[in-house]
């Protein structure tokens, strides 16, 4: 696998999911530099830090989202980064358990990139985060956040 | 609305019928007012007539008997001219109307004449040639056609020992009679007149001038020729007057005496009477419409007070009631409006408080339902969310152990591992499906046109897609009309019945599945029917419960909770599913949208 320069921010409080995504991105090695945030509010510390210095360079490039967080739920997290137009640009990928109706259209009413549903079975999980690492980060081409 | 159309109706019969009655009252009063006069004049009438008639007929009689005395005198049978003047004499001084007057020898010379002219033959004469052969002879009164005055012959023969003699002849005059009838007090309106039974009149109290005409036709001349005495009412006189008239006959003569009356004096007589009886009228439709005017409103004011009361009650305003003291009808139906009313309140009062009751009930039980349900989405959500998490953790670590650490496990723990990890795999099915039943329960139906028959077979072809290569499977899809559905949902409800039918049908040699419809009681019913396992019909009440297995696992795999989505989704569209089975020959599933 090719090794691109992709920051991605997980947002994930379950430290099993956790695991289990690092493992599955390491198996097909999709990119070394992944941040971990365990809730919303950790995310949203990480993406409107108080320096306004050190914010270009911390950004990530993607955003993988878990909707159900401790403190500050997925859904506001992903309001938060959709309001403002320095995060507006990056996107996000809801990665979730659920596939309740009104999850899936509030994100997308909130302006979602996309809305990916977690297999319980580890071999499908595999195969999903997969088929998004091969879409979002191989495939497809991101904004860069330096200024043109 | 203006309540007064009883009061009019009473009011207008009242005056109807005090008119009505009345008048007939009034115009018999009338008649009979009428006929008393017209008896009364009548019989003065009748007096009047009859003492004419008499003074006429004893005149008459008194010149009769006087001639015929003379002409069976024995100095007469002698024929000699100067016994018989002398006589005469006597005659002519005593009977003036005698204005001439003969005696004639058989041979027709007249040996004495009275009256004007010399003695003349008379042998040709008619008359005469009577008398000669033994006959009197009375004429009828005619005019004289030389002096025009109404004048009777009278010829006598003049005998000894019914021997012929001589003629005795007399000429009548009429004028004094006629004059003295014409000076008889009668009346402004009233007439007298004379016929002879010639049907010509005489004498009449207007016409001076009498003419030949013959009156014989008219009903009160013919009454009186006839020799009937009596009253004629209401007939018309020669002028075209309505007259009564009063005859008398004067048999002897074969005359009649009329006395006529105009109606117009009568009325005249009656004009006070009637007077009276139009002032009485007039009078008693004056007190009849006051009478009537003030019963009326006696009669329709609690009639009118009830009716504005029921509109009111009509309206809705329940604190009307009537005050009206009467012990007649009026009275029972106001004591029985009002305590309708005030049932009516009663009832009004307790269905409202019960309403209220409910509304509240209603409420409470709302809120609760509201509280549950939203306990329910928050569960489901939750499961959603968070079981699943776990299990994911037990199913990915399960497989990396597997994968990565198989070498450190020998047999037995390598077969556990795969145990730990099919039931993950078991327990996220369930979880799924349990979510999709909550789902349908919660959203909303989306009715559509749809394709029945198309969505069958894309639904059949997509499941069967793997077995149809392994197996003979015989599929028919019978053409139904199209219905309106949810899409989406119906093809879960296909899914599940065609899944199950290929599941339960996988044993089988040869198996046979049809999808189709048919109309019962203008409903439409489906089935999907197989050839398969089947199941014993006294477990058909629990087919549709969640986890409900009629068969073990290992033998077909699945949740349990197909079915209950099916029923969910059937129930939802307000429909029925119901199955037959016979254990070993297949099962049909029917459904009802």
């Amino acid at each position: 696998m090719i090794i691109k320069d992709t920051k991605i921010l997980l947002v994930e409080d379950n430290l099993d999911d956790v695991e289990l995504t690092l493992l599955a991105f390491k198996k097909y090695n999709f990119s070394n530099d992944i941040i971990v945030a365990r809730d919303g509010q950790e995310a949203l510390d990480i993406l409107f830090p108080f320096k306004e210095k050190s914010k270009k360079s911390k950004l990530p490039d993607i955003i993988l989202l878990d909707l159900k967080l401790p403190k500050v739920s997925g859904l506001e997290v992903l309001k938060e980064v959709k309001t403002h137009p320095e995060t507006k640009i990056i996107p996000v990928i809801v990665l979730t358990t659920s596939n309740e109706d009104r999850d899936i259209r509030d994100s997308y009413r909130l302006g979602v990139n996309s809305y990916i549903r977690k297999p319980v079975e580890f071999n499908k999980f595999v195969e999903v985060v997969k088929q998004l690492g091969l879409y979002w980060i191989l495939l497809n081409e991101v904004p860069s956040h330096k200024e043109e | 609305m203006k309540l007064t159309k009883i009061s009019y109706q009473i009011l207008l019969t009242f005056i109807i019928v005090i008119v009505v009655s009345i008048s007939t009252a009034g115009w018999f009063l009338l008649q009979v007012c009428e006929n008393i006069v017209i008896n009364k004049i009548s019989v003065g009438d009748r007096q009047l007539s009859q003492g004419v008639g008499r003074e006429i007929k004893s005149e008459m009689e008194n010149i009769k008997s006087v001639l015929k005395f003379l002409v069976s005198s024995p100095n007469w049978q002698e024929m000699d001219p100067f016994m018989i003047k002398d006589e005469l004499k006597f005659v002519e001084n005593n009977f003036p109307d005698i204005t001439e007057l003969y005696v004639a020898d058989l041979e027709g010379n007249q040996i004495v004449k009275k009256g004007a002219g010399k003695p003349e033959n008379v042998a040709d004469i008619w008359s005469f040639q009577l008398a000669k052969e033994g006959q009197e002879i009375f004429s009828d009164i005619f005019l004289d056609p030389q002096t025009l005055k109404p004048i009777q012959i009278i010829v006598l023969p003049i005998l000894e020992n019914k021997t012929v003699k001589g003629v005795l002849s007399a000429e009548l005059d009429f004028q004094r009679i006629i004059s003295s009838i014409m000076d008889v007090e009668i009346g402004r309106d009233g007439s007298i007149f004379v016929v002879a039974g010639n049907g010509r009149v005489i004498a009449h109290t207007y016409i001076n001038q009498l003419t030949d005409i013959d009156f014989s036709s008219v009903p009160i001349v013919e009454a009186v020729l006839g020799g009937q005495k009596g009253v004629m009412k209401g007939y018309a006189d020669n002028l075209g007057n309505r007259v009564v008239g009063t005859y008398f006959p004067v048999w002897e003569l074969g005359w009649g005496i009329i006395v006529q009356r105009s109606l117009s004096e009568i009325s005249r007589e009656v004009e006070q009477v009637r007077n009276v009886i139009f002032i009485t009228i007039i009078t008693s439709i004056i007190l009849a419409i006051i009478a009537g005017w003030l019963m009326s409103g006696t009669i329709s004011k609690p009639i009118r007070l009830l009716a504005e009361a029921s509109e009111r009650v009509a309206g809705g305003d329940l604190s009307t009631s009537v005050d009206i003291k009467s012990s007649n009808e009026i009275g029972v139906l106001t004591n029985s409006f009002n305590r309708m009313v005030k049932e009516l309140k009663q009832t009004q009062g307790a269905l409202r408080k019960s309403h209220d009751e409910l509304e509240l009930r209603v409420k409470e039980r709302t809120t609760q339902l509201e509280a549950s349900m939203y306990e329910l989405k928050a569960f489901a959500y939750s499961v959603s969310h968070d079981l699943q998490a776990p299990l994911r953790a037990i199913s990915g670590f399960s497989e990396i152990l597997l994968r990565d650490y198989l070498d450190t496990l020998d047999d037995q723990g390598q077969h556990y591992l795969k145990r730990v990890r099919a039931g993950t795999v078991n327990m996220s099915q369930m979880i799924e499906d349990l979510l999709t039943l909550s789902r349908i329960a919660r959203r909303p139906i989306n009715k559509k046109r749809v394709d029945l028959e198309k969505l069958v077979r894309e639904t059949y072809e997509l499941l069967s897609e793997a077995e149809r290569k392994d197996r003979k499977i015989d599929f028919t899809v019978k053409s139904c009309l199209p219905v309106s559905s949810d899409p989406q949902l119906l093809k879960i409800v296909l899914t599940n019945l065609l899944s199950n039918a290929l599941k339960f049908t996988g044993k089988c040699k040869k198996a046979e599945i049809e999808f189709g419809c048919n109309t019962k009681d203008k409903k439409t019913i489906f089935y999907v029917k197989d050839n398969g396992i089947g199941f014993d019909m006294k477990y058909a009440d629990k087919l549709f419960s969640p986890f409900q297995r009629l068969h073990r696992k290992e033998e077909y795999e699945g949740s349990g909770i197909g079915l209950a989505i099916v029923q969910r989704i059937i129930h939802r569209h307000g429909g029925k599913i119901w199955a037959e089975s016979f254990s070993g020959l297949g099962t049909t599933f029917y459904f009802t949208l």
